[in-house]
């Protein structure tokens, strides 16, 4: 069935239309929620969070060609709050802020996907956005609420730490503005 | 970094596939049974209240190669191309020219003008001497009123512009405090200059600017708007008409553990505005469990429309009464 129709069907209410739209981008969701929490246990949660609140949701969405978009915010926000309630479990003494610390060892062994993980939230969802979404620059300032600018300065910061932990063989220029 | 190189990395992430459909059955049952049990729907939708940025920063601006210009006024307007406000004030020169130079590492670095309309702050500077790294990577990275923590966000970067003997940087910001003084100084600090650098964040400025702004004729009508919902609701005080820019102010109150209120703006003929906005809190206090915000919503410009509709709307989609604000 098309999506459109499955979109329709899902706005009036019908669970087993919405139930098949998520179906439909599965890989997708776990795949972006994975970017967020760095494991599968985490990524399960946040497509399980998202899942119900999309849920709720879905007969508020006006726009029926944003589905996708509107999903995504929805999980970004989940990410968020997986990502805040692990901050709180994990001891003060044991987190890492690798930010700070330009000169951390670890960084040699990271691949992109880890990475990433260790971005800061809003960068990573710049980064996420932009490279796996493929989505435009303005898109991306109104799914997180901020200027163009930011998103292009979180792009550039987020780059320029990837390029940092992964030693600057995956560095090839590519122009966001 | 290319997108494909991205795209292929993620694609060899391997997908639990019946575990993530398992996920998705679970989570809409979850939800289903909650529907049931929703009145009102809000309380039920803990989300967290995520602040929104407050400081939008021009990245710079392209010089134009001095051929023939032929007057100030398209110059000027071709300097600020990437700031409407700086732009439309320019054109009518009322932005503030400055000389203040401050001197570290070899380097000068000079405010050369600055604006004040409405809510909104514009600075503009030069860098001249000796700057470390690529021409067209160059950075300026800066901090405004002293780090005050109760700014939302009070550090940034900066993208700086070739230009003929040395750089070109340019900021814009909200005004971040409830007050709006005639007469002010925006405490202005670069902290570095060149190629990015981690250390940044930990250093102390080393360029250091108090620069004077004084505030353009702006106008200020009350609104006396509520849009409400449940648990949720937004009093709209006032509108703030600056000479190229506009704000809202407004007070959110919402419960403690609350879903993230937005506000989405459209114009009269239903197109949504954005790009430059800025949502800044400017208070915030709790009372009984219940957060109560003062925030101001600033737009770059004035839009050619006879009225604004805002759309608040709320992180899980639903959305609260449209208010249209007359301009």
């Amino acid at each position: 069935m098309k999506e459109a129709i499955l979109v329709k069907k899902a706005v009036k209410g019908n669970t087993k239309a919405f139930e098949k739209l998520l179906v439909l981008h599965s890989d997708r969701l776990y795949r972006t929620a994975y970017l967020y929490a760095g494991n599968r246990e985490d990524a399960l949660d946040i497509v399980q969070e998202t899942s119900c609140k999309a849920y709720l949701a879905i007969g508020q969405l006006k726009n029926e060609d944003y589905f996708l978009t509107w999903l995504t915010r929805i999980l970004i926000h989940c990410a968020y709050d997986v990502l805040k309630k692990r901050k709180k479990e994990i001891p003060v003494e044991k987190q890492v802020d690798l930010t700070s610390n330009s000169d951390h060892k670890l960084a040699e062994n990271l691949d992109l996907m880890e990475a990433i993980t260790l971005l800061k939230a809003q960068h990573r969802t710049a980064i996420i956005l932009f490279y796996y979404h493929d989505l435009p620059i303005s898109e991306i300032a109104r799914m997180m609420v901020i200027p163009e600018n930011t998103v292009k300065t979180y792009l550039q910061r987020g780059r320029k730490e990837l390029k940092n932990r992964l030693g600057g063989e995956h560095d090839e220029k590519e122009n966001v503005s | 970094m290319k997108k494909k190189m991205f795209h292929e990395s993620v694609d060899q992430l391997e997908v639990p596939e019946d575990e993530v459909l398992k996920a998705i059955k679970a989570g809409v049952s979850k939800g289903n049974k909650m529907k049931a049990k929703q009145k009102p729907r809000f309380k039920v939708i803990g989300a967290s209240v995520a602040a929104a940025a407050v400081l939008f920063v021009a990245s710079g601006f392209m010089v134009p190669t001095v051929g023939n210009v032929m007057a100030d006024i398209p110059f000027l307007a071709k300097l600020y191309e990437h700031d409407k406000v700086a732009e439309n004030l320019a054109t009518q020169q009322l932005i503030t020219e400055l000389n203040e130079k401050a001197v570290s590492d070899g380097i000068d670095v000079s405010v050369i003008d600055a604006y004040y309309d409405g809510a909104i702050i514009g600075v503009t500077f030069d860098v001249k001497g000796e700057v470390k790294g690529d021409e067209d990577e160059m950075y300026a990275f800066y901090e405004i009123f002293d780090r005050d923590p109760n700014i939302e966000e009070t550090m940034e970067l900066v993208k700086l512009l070739p230009i003929e003997g040395g750089y070109k940087g340019h900021i814009q910001l909200s005004y971040p405090r409830a007050e709006l003084p005639a007469e002010t100084t925006l405490p202005f600090n670069i902290i570095g200059i060149g190629e990015i650098n981690d250390n940044w964040k930990d250093e102390q400025g080393k360029w250091n600017f108090d620069v004077p702004i004084k505030q353009l004729p702006f106008e200020t009508a009350p609104l006396g708007k509520v849009s409400e919902h449940g648990d949720y609701k937004i009093t709209f005080e006032k509108l703030i008409t600056g000479n190229s820019s506009i704000a809202i102010e407004y007070t959110l109150s919402y419960p403690e553990d609350g879903e993230r209120v937005m506000l989405n703006l459209f114009d009269d003929k239903g197109k949504q505005m954005i790009g430059g906005t800025s949502d800044a809190k400017l208070e915030r206090k709790v009372e009984d469990g219940t957060v109560l915000e003062k925030r101001r919503i600033t737009l770059p410009m004035v839009p050619e429309s006879d009225f604004i509709e805002v759309q608040p709307s709320m992180d899980s989609g639903e959305e609260l009464d449209a208010v249209k604000i007359n301009l």
